[in-house]
């Protein structure tokens, strides 16, 4: 009996030492707040993704607002990116942001532009005067994959078109650099005397309109 | 000492928690320009203009006693983006050899053989001016990162439905129409010159060979 006592007394001693004494056991308060620990685990903590989002992108249909016959000619395709750094000051606050753009530019000729007798066949020669290398496509930027890369402070759409514009602008002069011009020119003259040589012409001259 | 372990223990768990729901992104990189050298005749252009919308509803989901629920967020969270694109059609010239062109013996007849068109997105602008967001007072803004997810599921939108509009077809009959002059230029006669596509070639090879299995058929 007295070895019991002692057992007891040595629990009640740890227990007092530990976080949760005989007092908190019994109080009603002590397991109400563990049902809503527990509640408050299996609401919130067991699944990591708690808060899930449905979105629905609406399919409205795409309106084709215009079509267009065209016979352009792509020579060499150069892949863009440009990278543009805007801060906008205002009197109390100032907006940055800065914004990575993509772009294709199309190099080569567009025969719509081509004189009336650009091509000219003489017994085995074939003479063609090809219209002068151009960039195809008036808007060279593809917006939809424009990447944000810091952004602060609220920018105006005004802002974002200046910046798409400057984006534009730097693109276009990387793509109508000499060296370019001149690659396509190449491959222009290599691809009509490929034609041309299938079709039957032994000599085949090639120029480009000035 | 126990008192010690329980605030490592608290502390570790918060830092634990936080790790498992931090996204490591992978660098941006700027690419340097990447150069092709093709040969590419576009022969159709479509102007397109489409409008986004957007709306996500949140909810709270968990589970109890191993039950799945889900408690809607109330508030509404919108988007609205519109964006013009220009759609070209184009047959790949580089895929064509010396065996696509065929001259007759006399010289008086020639017949090419094109690869089927194919369509590409050579520029898209979003109309900043038209982007509108509706939102509730308890929601949050769209941020950059699900504005340019979204829109990139639009791009994707725009291409598939090209798919089903008539730019091949159109795209076919504007190579022909390009490449007519240059031929008669180079001294055939209209009614001496064939175009036709890979396609047909294939779907007129399948038909060929039905033919010859209903004649065993009948034999």
């Amino acid at each position: 009996m007295a070895l019991t006592n002692k057992s007891t007394t040595k629990k009640r001693q740890s227990r007092s030492k530990s976080f949760v004494t005989d007092e908190m056991v019994r109080s009603p308060w002590f397991w109400v707040g563990l049902v809503i620990l527990g509640l408050v685990y299996f609401f919130f903590l067991r699944d990591s993704d708690k808060e899930k989002k449905k979105a629905t992108i609406d399919a409205t249909p795409t309106c084709i607002t215009s079509i267009k016959e065209i016979a352009e000619w792509e020579f060499l395709t150069l892949q863009l990116e440009e990278f543009v750094d805007t801060t906008v000051n205002k009197k109390l606050s100032s907006a940055q942001s800065v914004k990575i753009y993509t772009g294709t530019a199309r190099l080569g000729i567009d025969t719509k532009k081509a004189n009336k007798n650009w091509i000219v066949c003489e017994g085995t020669k074939a003479t063609i005067t090809l219209p002068a290398i151009e960039l195809l496509d008036k808007s060279i930027i593809d917006d939809t994959q424009t990447r944000t890369f810091y952004e602060s402070g609220t920018i105006s759409a005004t802002v974002k078109e200046k910046m798409l514009q400057s984006a534009k602008k730097k693109m276009k002069a990387t793509a109508l650099k000499k060296e370019n011009i001149a690659i396509a020119e190449e491959n222009a003259k290599t691809e009509f005397k490929n034609i041309f040589t299938a079709l039957g012409y032994k000599t085949v001259q090639i120029s480009f309109k000035k | 000492m126990k008192r010690v372990l329980f605030i490592t223990c608290i502390i570790l768990s918060v830092f634990l928690l936080g790790c498992s729901k931090s996204n490591q992104k992978s660098p941006m990189e700027i690419a340097l320009p990447m150069i092709n050298n093709c040969s590419k005749l576009h022969t159709a252009q479509y102007n397109v203009h489409k409008i986004l919308t957007y709306e996500d509803m949140t909810a709270i989901e968990g589970s109890i006693f191993f039950e799945k629920i889900s408690i809607p967020i109330p508030g509404e969270r919108k988007l609205v983006v519109p964006i013009d694109a220009t759609i070209k059609a184009y047959v790949d010239f580089s895929l064509i050899t010396k065996e696509n062109i065929n001259v007759d013996n006399n010289g008086e007849k020639v017949t090419i053989t094109l690869p089927n068109p194919q369509i590409v997105l050579s520029s898209a602008k979003i109309d900043y001016k038209n982007e509108k967001q509706y939102l509730s007072w308890n929601r949050s803004k769209f941020s950059n990162e699900e504005k340019e997810n979204f829109i990139k599921q639009g791009r994707a939108s725009i291409l598939a439905s090209m798919a089903n509009s008539d730019i091949i077809d159109r795209s076919r009959v504007n190579a022909f129409k390009a490449l007519q002059p240059i031929l008669v230029s180079a001294g055939f006669s209209p009614e001496n010159i064939t175009v036709t596509f890979s396609d047909e070639i294939e779907k007129n090879k399948h038909s060929e060979g039905i033919i010859k299995q209903l004649s065993i058929i009948e034999d």
